[in-house]
């Protein structure tokens, strides 16, 4: 098996984990793939390192964040804007993840839990990005609240109002769920 | 439901998610990435990409670079002035006052360099070379010993 051989089987071995963290941070599945793309292309010029590396996953989980953050960060002053303009319920947000979350037409398809999961998660993917980023790295990543805030660059405050209120959107999707269950 | 409530259900909700899988083309799409890339010549590529041979022939070569601009630079230049004066005409009143004092400027520039200066070059050189090897090193060792721990770069 020659070199490109084996990228191929280490690709394949950890994009399903690449793809994860950056749809979750992003929410947008076409800029997790370029973010993924970016992310395997630096792993291949390092390959020779991590490739038989027992670290090699979280340093591909670590690498993505970093990639997805920075990406995010390019459109930081909207994102920042955006996060405090909101009012003390964040009613124009919710408002709009409410608009955002797929329509729960048929009780049928809800009874499905895989559907509901995949609902949820397009739920998670539709929070505004300064709701579902700290929300992801807390309780998909482990980070802590003081760790997002310095990664964030943002007040431990915020973090911890911003995911309280992801929280509280993400709660109205589960109980409608339930309600129509 | 208080706060405490929420975070728990929405953890264990968060926690049952399935990872979600990656698209069939991301595959094709790296594997097409990484061929292009490995196409290009090593010399269009980052820096620590490069062979471990031409990247020490680089390395050399910049070194070598720097101590010759320092060591025989202040000769080069004045022998490209003594060139430049056996070729040019005497310059006109006005501009040869000019002329003078710009000499000037470069008499006291040039007796800094001297004495204080140059007598610092020979320790601060190896010193700044000295201390560039060890943050090598110790970013090699870091970066092999933590090696997950690549911060937001």
């Amino acid at each position: 098996m020659d070199g490109t051989d084996r990228f191929e089987a280490f690709v394949r071995r950890y994009q399903d984990m690449v793809f994860a963290t950056a749809v979750r941070l992003l929410g947008r599945s076409s800029e997790a793939e370029d973010v993924a793309q970016a992310v395997f292309l630096k792993a291949f010029q390092r390959f020779g390192d991590i490739g038989d590396s027992p670290s090699a996953a979280g340093w591909l989980k670590t690498v993505t964040r970093n990639a997805c953050l920075n990406h995010l960060t390019r459109y930081r002053a909207r994102w920042r804007l955006f996060s405090e303009l909101s009012g003390p319920d964040d009613e124009g947000a919710d408002q709009a993840f409410e608009a955002s979350v797929p329509a729960d037409t048929s009780p049928l398809v809800l009874l499905e839990r895989e559907e509901e999961q995949e609902n949820l998660e397009q739920a998670l993917r539709s929070l505004p990005d300064h709701q579902r980023v700290p929300l992801v790295l807390f309780h998909l990543d482990a980070m802590s609240y003081h760790d997002i805030s310095s990664v964030l660059g943002i007040s431990l405050a915020k973090v911890k109002t911003d995911i309280h209120r992801g929280r509280l959107a993400l709660r109205q999707h589960l109980s409608r769920s339930h309600a129509i269950r | 439901m208080r706060s405490d409530d929420l975070a728990r259900q929405v953890a264990r909700e968060l926690r049952q998610l399935r990872q979600p899988g990656a698209p069939p083309t991301l595959l094709p799409r790296v594997m097409s990435a990484v061929h292009a890339w490995a196409a290009r010549p090593w010399y269009e590529r980052a820096w620590f990409t490069w062979p471990r041979g031409i990247q020490a022939t680089a390395g050399v070569t910049l070194v070598l670079f720097v101590l010759t601009v320092a060591l025989l630079g202040p000769a080069a230049f004045a022998a490209a002035r003594a060139i430049v004066a056996s070729l040019v005409t005497p310059p006109p009143r006005g501009v040869a006052d000019e002329l003078r004092d710009l000499e000037h400027v470069l008499i006291v520039v040039r007796a800094v360099w001297g004495a204080l200066v140059q007598p610092l070059l020979a320790y601060a050189f190896p010193l700044v070379a000295l201390m560039s090897l060890v943050c090598g090193s110790v970013a090699a060792a870091l970066n092999r010993v933590a090696f997950g721990r690549v911060y937001q770069s």
